[in-house]
Formats: structure tokens, sequence, C-alpha cells
């Protein structure tokens, strides 16, 4: 299983959430499968682009994202410095009402169900969302 | 990018042409494209998820966006050729519920419309 980390430096643009969502999948599906690699790339674009589309970051500042694998398990960390925003905090949204689920809600919900963990904390005026999938 | 055929005149089916990736700024794309396509005088409408790599929930919101314009005049929208991934992601939101999803082919979807 491989150790080390890496870290990627993410402008706040969707273009460029999607290169490094598909980069951290194809790494997770060579070390841990198909469908964790899926998983880690559905977390991180979700992650993401909530950053890009709510954050309010300007155009020199960086997502910063770390994977690294433990055990069996892929760890991912995703840094940024918008306005705190714990993602926990969100309530799931009804399944039962897609017009609802079509307006939003949906990308909070698939990161907690892709993951077996999800870990927010805000420090030194950052966010920190710690995902192990 | 994205392919629009009618078969047995009435039934649309929406291909890609190559690998793609659904999110973000391709969502939009989708979203720009089919809206000129008139889907809703479909009977259905089919998508090959042959060659979606990877959705995310922009993507997602453009398949229910779909559904809900074929849905007034009794149609539905038939996903099929989704890799694993994709209709576990569908289970998970219980969108399974809401669009038809076929283990077979395209041709076997519209046969057995």
């Amino acid at each position: 299983m491989r150790q080390s980390k890496q870290r990627f430096s993410v402008r706040p643009l969707m273009g460029e959430v999607d290169s490094v969502s598909a980069r951290i999948t194809e790494i997770v599906k060579e070390v841990a499968g198909e469908e964790r690699g899926f998983r880690a790339g559905l977390v991180v674009t979700e992650a993401c682009v909530n950053i890009v589309k709510y954050g309010d970051l300007g155009e020199e500042e960086r997502i910063e994202i770390e994977l690294s694998f433990e055990d069996n398990d892929a760890k991912i960390v995703i840094e940024d410095t918008s306005r705190e925003f714990n993602p926990l905090d969100v309530s799931d949204p009804n399944l039962n009402n897609f017009e609802l689920l079509q307006k939003g809600g949906m990308g909070i919900y698939l990161i907690k169900r892709c993951s077996k963990k999800v870990d927010y904390a805000y420090k030194d005026n950052r966010n920190i969302l710690t995902v192990i999938i | 990018m994205f392919k629009f055929e009618l078969l047995k005149k009435s039934i649309g089916v929406i291909s890609l042409e190559k690998p793609v990736r659904i999110t973000g700024e391709t969502s939009a794309s989708f979203r720009k494209w089919y809206e000129s396509k008139d889907l809703a005088s479909c009977s259905a409408v089919i998508i090959d998820g042959n060659n979606i790599q990877f959705i995310d929930s922009m993507g997602i919101a453009a398949l229910i966006s779909i559904y809900k314009s074929l849905t007034p005049k009794g149609s539905n929208l038939h996903l099929v050729n989704l890799s694993p991934e994709i209709k576990k992601l569908l289970a998970t939101l219980r969108l399974d519920r809401l669009f038809q999803i076929h283990d077979g082919t395209v041709e076997e979807a519209v046969k057995s419309l």
C-alpha cells in the first residue's frame, strides 16, 4: 500500500477542480480499486465545487488537497481559506423530493455517503475537511 | 461531443462521441446542448452511458432536468450502459426509482419500449 502523501494546489476554477479530481480518481483506483477511485474523485469534486461556487476565493488563493493512504483507506484532506463553513452542519436532502434535490444539497450528502468518515475543523482561518474513503 | 438521434421516429437517443466527465462546465454545456433539442416531443429518451466516465451532482441535476421535461407527456428517461459506480451513485440518491435503468444495450432498450 502506498504510504507517501501527494499534494495538489488547485486554483478556484471548475476546470482545475475537474482535472485534479480526475487525477485523484486514477491514483486511488490504482491503489484501492475502481469503486473507491470513483468515490474519491466524487468527494474531491463535490467539496471543491462548493468552495469555488460559494467560497468567494480570490484568483490568487488556492484549495490545498493532500492525498495519502492509510492501511486500505484513502485519506483526503481539503483545505481552503474561504469563510468558515462546516458541511457536516448541513441537513441531508429529502430524497423523496427530486425537485428539491435538483436545487441543491446533493453534493454534501454525497460527500457523507461516499466516505467512511468525515471530519471538519476550522483552524487558523482555514476550513479543513478530512475524509476517509 | 454530444450526439442525438431519433429511432423509431420518436425515441430520442443521446450518446457521447468520446469519454466524458459530466461535471461542472461540461454539465453546463450538456444542459445548453440538450435544451436545443426537442426532447419533450420524444416518446422516450435513452441516454447511452457508455462514454460517461464520471458524473457529479451537477451532471445528475442535468439528468433530473431532462426527466422533468419528459414526464408531462408521460415519457420517461432511460439510462443504459452505465458503469457500476454510476449505477450505485444513482441508487444512493434513490434516483433509480425515477429513471429507467437498463442493463442491456441501447438496441435492447429500444426493443423494450
